[in-house]
Formats: C-alpha cells, structure tokens, sequence
C-alpha cells in the first residue's frame, strides 16, 4: 500500500478515492450530462421535433384535439405542454436555466457564508458575537420578503440579479456551519502545530482549517443548488422569477400543477430532471466530501 | 444517432412511468372510452343541508365591509337589500313593497317597505332602520362609500366622518317619511343609483345589534335573511341555520354549511365522496365531466365578465398610443392577429369565448347582432404596413403587464406567440397583484391585462368606469382613454332615466371606442360549476353568481330524495 502511494500528492490521492466510488462517479455523470445539455441543447433536441426552440409552438397548436399530447408521440417523446410545447425541448432548454440559478446562487452564498462564518469561528470574541447576530438577523428575517425586497430595487431584474439574490439570501446556512466547523477545530492539534511552527492566522485557516470544513460545506452547497433550483420556481410563482415563456423546470413545475389529473407528464419530467439533478449534486458532493476528508485513509 | 437514442430512452422511461401513475389512481384518467366512468356519490344529507366549499375564510360579513366575493355570497344570505335580481336580471322588490316611484326630474326616490318583515332576533324592520344602515355606509371603516356618494348631502358626511370619525353622520338626502316610508333624494341625476340597492353593502341591519357589538358585529352579524349565523370557526367552517320566520317563507333546506379548504383537488375530490353538494370547477374538470356518466352534474352560464388587454395610450415611447391614426392602425392590427377562438374553446376549455365588444351579453345594451372579433392575418398586415410598419418591420417591442393569477400567463403565452406570426413583438413581464394595480394604476405599463367584473347589470357600470376621462388611472380607465365624443354620450346618459334612451346612447359610444381599439378586447366569461342532480331551483344570475349563488332564491333551492326521482 505504501508503495503505491509513493509520490502521489494528497489531491492524487482524494481523485483515485473518488474513482473509486461507484456512486460519486454516477453522480458525476448526471452532473456532467446537464453540464453538456446546458452548454449545447441545440444539439441534443430530436431531430424530428421541428428544431424551433423551446418557446415556440408546434404545428398541432391549432389543432383542437391534438396540441395536448401525452408522452410517446412521435416528435414528442416526453408528450407536450398546456401551449402545445415539446416538453423534452424544454426540459433540454431549461437545463441552462437550472444549472445557473443553482450555481450562481450556491456561489454567492458560499462566497459570503465562507468568509463570515471562518473569520467569526476563528476570531471569536466580538466580531464572532457581530457576526453571529448579523446572521441571526437575517436567518430571523423572512427569506421571500427579503428577496422580494432586494428584486424590488431594480427596475427589470435580469437573470444574474435574481438568481444572485437567491444567494444573498442564502449565506447564513453557510456561515453558521463554517463558523461551527471552525470553532471545533481551532484547538485540533494540527492547528496548534501550525501555530508552533509560525504560521499566520490567515495561513492556518486556508491551509488547515478550511479544507478540514470541506466536508458539511460541500453537502450544503449540493442541497442548497436543489433547492436554489426550487426557489427559482417559488419566485416565478410570485411574479419575481424568470417570466413566461422562459422554459425553467421550476416554471414548468408551477405551471403543471393545475395539470396535474390531466396531464400529469407535464410535472413529472420536469420533477424527475430537477430530482436526477439534485440526486446527482449531492452523490457528486457525498463522494468529494469523502475524498477529500484528511481522515479517510485508503 | 444520439437523437435517435435518447428519444428510445426517454420513450421506454416515459412508458414506464405512465403505467405506473395510472396504475396507483383509482380512476385512470385514459379518457379514450367514451364515455368517463365517473364516481361521484349522488345522496343529500339526511338532515337536508347543503354543502359548499370555500377557497378562503370570509374576510368581514358587516355588509359595509364587504368587498370581495366570497364575504358577498355568505352575506347575501344573511341579510336583505330593497331591491335585488330576478334570474334574468331585472331589477324586482325585495324589503320594498314595489319598485320605487322616481321623480319626474330623476331625483327623488320614494319607496314603500314589505310590511312585517323582521329582524331575526325578532324586531319589525322600518324605514328608520333604512335610514341608519345607509348612513353607515358613509362612515370611516366603510370600504363602499361610493355606493351612496349620489345622494344628496353624502359626500358631506363622508367628510364630516372622517374629521370626527362618526359612525353614522346625518345625510339630509335620506329622509324617513313614515314607518314604512323612505324617501331618497340626490344630489343630480344618476340613473344607476338604483342598483346600489341592489348591492349586499347597502343591506338593513339592526341599530341596536350594531352598536351593542360594535366592531365584533362583523363576526356576528344579523339580518334579516333567509339564514341566520349558528357556527363560525374561522377559517376552519362556517354554517348557517335556516330563518323559519323569513318573510318570503321558510327555506326549504335546514342549513347551510361552509367548509373551508384551500386546494381545488381536494374539493373535488370531496365533491366526489358526496360531502359537497356544488363545485367549482377548475382547469381539467370541465372537458372531462362533460365527456363522462355525469355530464347531468355540469351547470354553466354566461357570467358578466370581460377580459381585455388594455393599451395605455398615453405611455410616451410606445407606437400604440396616443390619437394618430397610425397608432390606431397598430392598435387594430393587433386586435386582427389573435385567435380568441382557439383561446376560449382550446385553452381555457370553453370556460371562456371571442368577446364581440366591450359589453357582455346579459348586460342592457349589448348587441347580439356584432359578431364576435376574429382572426384576419390578411387585413392586419394591410393594417401594418398603412401604419408605417410593413410585416412588422422596425415595430419596437413593448412590455405585455400581468398578474400571476390564473390563466393569465397561459393566454399571454399565446397571445405572444399570435402577435410573433403577425410579426408584432411583445415581451412578457409578470408581477404579483399588488404590485401590478399599482403600476398600471400609476400608468406605468405601456400594454396590460386586466377584466372587468360587473357591479351591477347596466352598461354604464362598464363604459363610465372603463373609458371616461373623468375616471383615468385607478378609478378604472387605466387606458388613460380619452374621447370628448364619448365622455358627452356618457354624460348625457346620466339624465335620462328612460331605459331606452339611454341604452341607445351607450351603444353609440361602445361604438366609438371599439372603433379607436383603445384595448385588444379578448374574452367574455361564462361560470362553471358543478351540482349534484338532487338540488333543485338553484337559478344563478350571471351577476358575480358561481357556486354561492349570490343572487340566488335560497329559500326555494330545495333536496329531492334521489330514489324518489
């Protein structure tokens, strides 16, 4: 065992771990398909749906009886909306949509979670007790008003504000678990190694402290794209989110709802490819969480 | 290659899937078989009460607090107005012994009340009491003022209320001529004053309920209905008990109860078990009853609604406003390049149809004879080009408004998409409610959707409101519409209290402003419910009548035994 591990770094070492697992690998899968559907939908549309994009209509439109069709229908493997729309077309579109709202919003959240909770796990004192009250406030503060607010201050949100909104809101989740994480670990001995050798504070914490906070951090990020994903849908609800005829899963989720006797497939394939997307999130974060823990041993 | 392989896939996943949430409902929803077997249990309660779901929990049942729907329909079973409805519409007594007799000049209004009609905790009613619930209406917490604001003397006492905060401030126009005598007089003529009385918020209470209870009586109101409150758990039920001593006789069902649920599913399904005894019915339901064992249980009827896409003609920067004859070329154009058939009929399943104009039918004056608005790609690209604009070209996109309610980002979708083909470009932009009326009130969307509900059957309600200058902005022409020739027409209308005449001069000026195309005018609306084949005599008007029956004979509606039938 030692000597295969002869002259690997850690890193090496975390990827072969998680080549190694079945699941994380599966995981990576699903994330890498929407990746490559979000970055070329066009390509993947069925040739035989007549290529005009996820907004338009089809020829059945105005066919009374026919612009309604459950799944199976040539054309429309996965059957078409209310409007007549393929509903694979814009499941494919909305990949885009979903992986941005998701990243973009996990992003910001853990760019301010990251920096507030660590500075107020390791600092302690008052600028842990400032920015734990600063949390709390804003974990007090309803999410949606919140949110409503700050989509209010500008006159015709674009999608980059709404979706970096989400993570506005989203931050104290972060913060308060780093911060845990922190405070657990600012006593480890490995810190109070790097502390003898000389290290700086802000050393100890990126190299040391951090990584070992990797963990949690990477489970919450992984649900929270799930349920930025969600909360896009609950914003277009409200009239805030991306408008019609913008092919969001969310969207389609809300608007399948009334369908749902009728024509249930138009909430199920959006419902199974924003579960697939999440289930494959969190098997991918799982797995990272795994490699990269310094306790796991080969 | 791949195409062809994830369309295999997604087929095999997609089959899978369906047969196995057909599998796990009790009732696959194939629909292939003509017709649906339905189950919907048909036997009343044995203690012949009727049962009707609501989405909400009324807000207020003090009738000058009532202002929305659900609040109307429990209220105007408890409580009396002078005048009200019959099915079709026509004004007939209710409390008054006859149609009032009107002045020569069309300001004074003498009624005669019903003799012997009591209050259900037993007092006789009078005119006074007349006289006190219409001065109500004047005070601070009233949200109906308007509805009095004619008579002579209110809008002083609306004032004098708010400065002293007066429940009931003295209106000289409303005088007690004897105990059953009341008299009205108005400020000027106003032909429609009429049908305020016809409004639950004009309603008779009892003075010394109100003042004993204060606020509360809100929670305990009092009347002198066909049905007299028993039980209110807010937002839980609500039920009322039958008035024996009601003085057009005793209802013939024992009571009425209110089960509040949220979730319109879970109301059919309820209504299915047999533990309603009405619906409404929601996106789904129509098509699917009508084709079923039970298309006996399907009640509709036009409903005096219409829905239309309003152009703010004074939004500076849009190519639809203003009075040139371009921008009224545009405007046309636009009104030629929707299908409203497809929207009605397809989309929103025959609950909707092609709106022929402004006034629906069962309001006065509506002309049967217009057909209805329909598609003419032909005449709106002659219409385009004369406009400047030749198949759209160099046509700037403008902002389609709405609400999230309902179906509306469903029509917007496809009025959207018929505007494209037309080579017209429009965006989308949705908000909540809120901040919706807001804007448009304040006249910021340059193209908005909104409906119009009517208050009271007459064509006044909806060409004074919706386009005369007077009421530009939040008052309801929010088209900030503006037409001398139509303002005059309106005005005049206002004297004469002859039907016919004054019907006469209305149409003219529907005429006008459907000529000026100041809206995309889209849909009319019929109700939709359903009804167990046990009620009998439920007779809905189309004044704001859905499952409630706001308008309703409630005393008549009656429970056959199904095995009798």
């Amino acid at each position: 065992m030692t000597a295969t591990n002869r002259g690997k770094s850690p890193t090496q070492m975390a990827f072969r771990r998680l080549r190694r697992n079945v699941l994380a690998m599966a995981g990576a899968a699903v994330v890498l398909f929407v990746i490559l559907l979000a970055f070329f939908p066009s390509m993947l549309v069925p040739s035989h749906a007549d290529g005009s994009g996820p907004y338009e209509f089809r020829d059945q439109f105005r066919d009374k009886d026919q612009y309604q069709q459950p799944p199976g229908i040539p054309g429309h493997p996965l059957g078409t909306d209310e409007l007549g729309r393929d509903v694979l077309t814009r499941i494919i579109y909305g990949a885009g949509i979903s992986l941005r709202v998701g990243l973009i919003g996990t992003i910001v959240a853990l760019l301010i979670g990251l920096v507030l909770g660590s500075v107020a796990g390791f600092r302690g004192g008052l600028v842990d007790t400032l920015i734990s009250r600063l949390t709390d406030t804003f974990f007090a503060f309803p999410s949606l008003l919140l949110m409503i607010g700050i989509l209010a201050v500008f006159e015709k949100p674009n999608e980059i504000v709404i979706f970096s909104a989400l993570g506005v809101v989203g931050w104290p989740g972060v913060a308060r678990i780093v911060r845990g994480q922190v405070i657990s670990l600012r006593g480890s001995e490995f810190v109070l190694g790097a502390r003898a050798l000389g290290q700086s504070d802000t050393r100890i914490l990126i190299g040391h402290v951090l990584p070992n906070c990797l963990g949690p951090v990477v489970v919450v990020s992984t649900l929270m794209i799930a349920g930025n994903i969600l909360a896009e849908a609950g914003l277009s609800f409200l009239g805030i989110g991306l408008p019609p005829p913008a092919p969001s899963w969310g969207r389609m989720l809300v608007d399948s709802k009334e369908y749902w006797i009728t024509m249930p497939w138009m909430g199920i394939f959006p419902g199974l490819a924003i579960m697939f997307t999440v289930l494959g999130f969190n098997l991918l974060g799982d797995g990272l969480r795994d490699a990269f823990d310094p306790k796991m041993k080969d | 290659m791949l195409n062809s392989i994830i369309d295999r896939v997604a087929l095999v996943g997609a089959v899978a899937l369906v047969i196995s949430i057909c599998g796990c409902t009790a009732n696959p929803g194939s629909g292939e078989a003509t017709p649906n077997q339905i189950k919907s249990v048909s036997a009343p309660h044995p203690d012949g009460i009727f049962r009707i779901p609501l989405m909400t929990n009324p807000p207020a049942l003090d009738p000058i607090l009532v202002s929305d729907t659900t609040s109307d329909g429990v209220a105007s079973k408890i409580f009396n107005t002078l005048l009200d409805y019959d099915p079709d519409l026509n004004l007939e007594p209710c409390l008054a012994a006859a149609m009032p007799l009107i002045s020569d000049d069309g300001l004074q209004y003498n009624f005669t009340l019903r003799e012997g009609v009591k209050f259900s905790h037993g007092r006789t009613v009078t005119a006074t009491d007349f006289k006190y619930s219409l001065q109500r209406l004047a005070s601070v917490r009233s949200k109906r003022s308007n509805l009095i604001e004619p008579i002579l003397g209110a809008a002083e006492a609306i004032e004098a209320a708010r400065s002293k905060s007066e429940d009931a401030p003295e209106i000289k126009g409303i005088e007690v001529m004897g105990d059953l005598q009341l008299r009205i007089t108005l400020k000027k003529p106003y032909a429609p004053f009429i049908y305020h009385l016809a409004m639950v918020n004009t309603a008779v209470v009892p003075r010394e309920l109100v003042e004993e209870h204060g606020h509360a009586f809100s929670r305990l109101p009092t009347g002198t209905g066909a049905f007299i409150l028993d039980q209110w758990k807010e937002g839980t039920s609500l039920h009322l008990k039958a008035n024996p001593d009601y003085f057009e006789g005793a209802p013939k069902i024992s009571r009425i109860h209110y089960r509040v649920i949220p979730e319109p599913l879970a109301q059919l399904e309820e209504y299915k078990a047999g533990n309603f005894e009405i619906l409404n019915v929601t996106q789904g339901v129509y098509p699917r009853w009508m084709n079923s064992n039970r298309a006996d249980e399907v009640m509709t009827w036009p409903s005096l609604v219409v829905q239309y896409y309003g152009f703010n003609l004074q939004k500076e920067g849009s190519p639809y406003a203003g009075n040139s004859e371009s921008a009224r070329k545009l405007r046309e154009a636009v009104n030629l390049s929707v299908d409203r058939k497809f929207l009605g009929e397809v989309l929103l399943e025959g609950r909707f149809y092609a709106a022929n104009g402004i006034l629906p039918p069962g309001i006065l004056g509506h002309d049967s004879s217009r057909p209805a608005f329909e598609l003419d790609r032909e005449r709106a690209q002659e219409l385009l080009a004369e406009a400047g604009y030749p198949k759209g070209e160099g046509l700037p996109p403008v902002d389609l408004w709405f609400n999230t309610q309902g179906d509306n980002a469903k029509i917007a979708q496809v009025v959207q998409e018929d505007l494209k083909q037309a080579g017209i470009p429009i965006g989308l932009r949705m908000l909540d409610w809120g901040a919706f009326i807001e804007a448009s009130d304040a006249g910021e969307p340059p193209f908005f959707r909104l409906g119009w509900v009517a208050d009271y059957p007459d064509p006044e309600n909806f060409l004074a409101f919706l386009f005369h200058s007077k009421n530009k902005g939040p008052n309801g022409n929010v088209s900030f519409y503006d037409n001398p020739q139509v303002d005059a027409l309106i005005d005049r209308s206002y004297l004469i209290t002859d039907m016919e005449q004054r019907i006469d001069l209305l149409q003219q000026a529907e005429r006008l402003i459907l000529k000026d195309s100041p809206w995309l005018f889209l849909l009319f609306g019929r109700e939709t419910i359903l009804k167990k084949p046990y009620v009998q005599n439920f007779n809905p008007t189309g004044m704001c009548d859905d499952i409630q029956g706001n308008h309703v004979r409630w005393h008549l509606v009656e429970l056959n035994n199904p095995g009798a039938q």
